[in-house]
């Protein structure tokens, strides 16, 4: 009962943590901003265009940001997850309290979860709630929990990338920067790698981009909303040009997402659990 | 009496090659222990290996007899601590703080709620329990710092520079709750650059400098095992005085400024008569000589330059 009420402190503060803080603002600001804007250009849009998809339009606004802007987010906050709590000091203040490290360390990452789930459940209930409002009644608004629940699993790797690099270099900002850099390089890698394939008729390199971080995270929402819904089309993830796009390979997209989401989760806890704290960078 | 805390031959090396130590203290049971030095000379690093922060390189760190790196978490339920800098999430308020201190030791319902007021009693902050600490002035930080230590009752106070960056009016609310935790009986290790604060507090101190212990000992004994007498003369001092003066059987050590001087001797010859004989001598004029208690600031001076000198 204790080792409950600690870990619901923590996340509770985790979540407050967070959304004192003006990067992540400033992040949500801007994806609810890209929300309302989507939809007032999809308003805009030739009736013909939209209307064969428009009682699903709701999906749009789930797959969009979930092709690149929720990792961001996502990777801003697993940065800070540990890393803040050296720089400011606060690392000492729970470190010296009666609680097992893991208790710590479970406590903060699912602290970080929770305000994935509700920043991406506030953002998908407000595409709901624009669909039916600019296209009126949406379909298979069922699917809402799924898509919510796949967005989050999709967020996790570059969210342990971000908490790795936080905990190992004890610096958010420089955390940010270079979780910020295996995110774009893998999404530029992933696009440059579809169209060489394309071009150049290899289908090895189609394969080889798999094994890259965003391929499951910012393909695996499109495919499953996308099949669910019924639609044969696919809205890309960062390796769109030219090829097939999204995550079509489900087994493959959960392993890589597990993957890059509990290695480095399982290292960032190493390195936490066998290393001194730090004392306040000054 | 127990011992609380004992470190033995700690010694830390730091990435950069940053070396301290060996450093051995033994903090006993109900006793208040002053530990004093220079900025980097080991002290923030003995606290922290204390409370488990930091695994020393070589040496031992004992609490209460457990290892706070194998068992951390008994070791920290018998221990509150404030650190030098103490830093707490701003959108807390203080009485959410000591709620969450509360819950982190297990506390919770009415019990939480009764030692939440005490200690915002305890601490002056009960005007201020709702207020966010991001909001908080120095004073006030340190005092909630000591007091979210209290949380739980724990037999073993670590406080890190408690005194730091606080104005006097703050200080001397901070020295009343030490002293009311000394009443009570608690066992205080803590550290400061302040050896008035030391000195009036503690009974008994440890010195580092250099990252190495130079001294452990009762304050009482300190002051007493060296006596001084301060001395007024008419015209300045001279070499050949100086010189005649050094002499003089126990005489340890003689700080000349103009036309005063500072004798200092050990053991339990007095030397008061052969000093006045020696000034009245050499024609300086004797106008005054009064017994002087060494200061823990004389007693830190007189080490430093010993290690200096060593």
């Amino acid at each position: 009962m204790s080792t409950v009420r600690v870990l619901v402190s923590l996340t509770e503060y985790e979540v407050r943590k967070s959304l004192a803080r003006k990067r992540v603002l400033i992040l949500l600001a801007v994806t609810f901003l890209l929300e309302v804007g989507l939809y007032l250009v999809l308003t805009r849009l030739p009736p013909a265009f939209v209307n064969p998809f428009s009682s699903s339009i709701w999906v749009v606004g789930i797959i969009a940001p979930s092709a690149g802007l929720v990792h961001v987010l996502a990777l801003t906050i697993g940065s800070a997850t540990s890393a803040e709590e050296y720089e400011s000091g606060t690392a000492d203040y729970w470190f010296t309290r009666p609680i097992r490290r893991l208790t710590y360390f479970a406590g903060k990452t699912i602290g970080g979860i929770a305000l994935l789930l509700i920043f991406i459940s506030t953002y998908s209930l407000l595409s709901v709630a624009i669909s039916w409002y600019a296209f009126g009644p949406q379909t298979k608004v069922e699917l809402l929990p799924l898509a919510i629940a796949v967005s989050v699993a999709a967020a996790m790797p570059f969210y342990s990338i971000g908490l790795l690099f936080g905990e190992s270099l004890r610096r958010s900002m420089m955390s940010t920067v270079l979780s910020g850099t295996v995110f774009f390089a893998s999404a530029l890698i992933e696009g440059y790698a579809n169209i060489a394939a394309v071009i150049g008729n290899d289908p090895s390199l189609l394969e080889a981009v798999k094994y890259l971080p965003t391929w499951a995270a910012a393909g695996i929402t499109s495919t499953i909303l996308l099949d669910s819904m019924g639609l044969n089309f696919s809205v890309p993830g960062p390796g769109f040009f030219l090829s097939r796009v999204g995550a079509e390979n489900l087994v493959l997209a959960a392993a890589n997402l597990i993957s890059y989401s509990a290695v480095p989760l399982a290292l960032a806890w190493i390195r936490f659990r066998y290393s001194d704290v730090t004392k306040r960078a000054q | 009496m127990k011992e609380v805390v004992k470190v033995s031959s700690l010694t830390k090396i730091y990435g950069d090659r940053v070396k301290v130590g060996p450093i051995s203290l033994t903090i006993r049971e109900n006793e208040v222990f002053g530990l004093v030095g220079p900025n980097g000379s080991g002290k923030t690093t003995t606290l922290r290996a204390v409370l488990g922060l930091l695994r020393p390189t070589s040496g031992e760190v004992k609490v209460f007899g457990l290892s706070p790196f194998a068992v951390p978490q008994k070791v920290n339920h018998r221990i509150g601590y404030s650190p030098e800098i103490p830093v707490f999430p701003p959108f807390f308020s203080a009485e959410k703080l000591l709620k969450t201190t509360c819950v982190m030791k297990g506390i919770t319902g009415k019990a939480a709620d009764q030692q939440v007021k005490q200690i915002l009693e305890l601490t002056g902050l009960v005007n201020h329990s709702h207020r966010k600490v991001g909001n908080f002035s120095k004073g006030m930080i340190q005092r909630l710092s000591i007091g979210q230590a209290l949380v739980g009752d724990p037999p073993l106070l670590v406080l890190d520079e408690p005194m730091l960056g606080v104005d006097p009016v703050g200080r001397a609310h901070i020295r009343d709750v030490l002293v009311e935790l000394k009443k009570q009986g608690k066992t205080i290790l803590f550290s400061s650059h302040e050896l008035y604060e030391v000195e009036r507090l503690s009974d008994r101190i440890g010195m580092i400098y250099l990252g190495r212990t130079v001294l452990e000992e009762d304050v009482g004994k300190l002051r007493t095992s060296k006596k001084a007498v301060a001395v007024t003369l008419s015209r300045p001092v001279e070499k050949i005085l100086l010189s005649a003066l050094q002499e003089i059987e126990g005489v340890s050590e003689i700080i000349a400024d103009g036309t005063t001087l500072k004798i200092t001797w050990e053991g339990n010859m007095d030397p008061r008569e052969k000093i006045a004989e020696k000034i009245v001598a050499s024609g300086r004029g004797l106008l005054e000589m009064r017994m002087v208690e060494r200061s823990l600031e004389d007693i830190f001076i007189a080490k430093v330059k010993e290690g200096v000198d060593g």
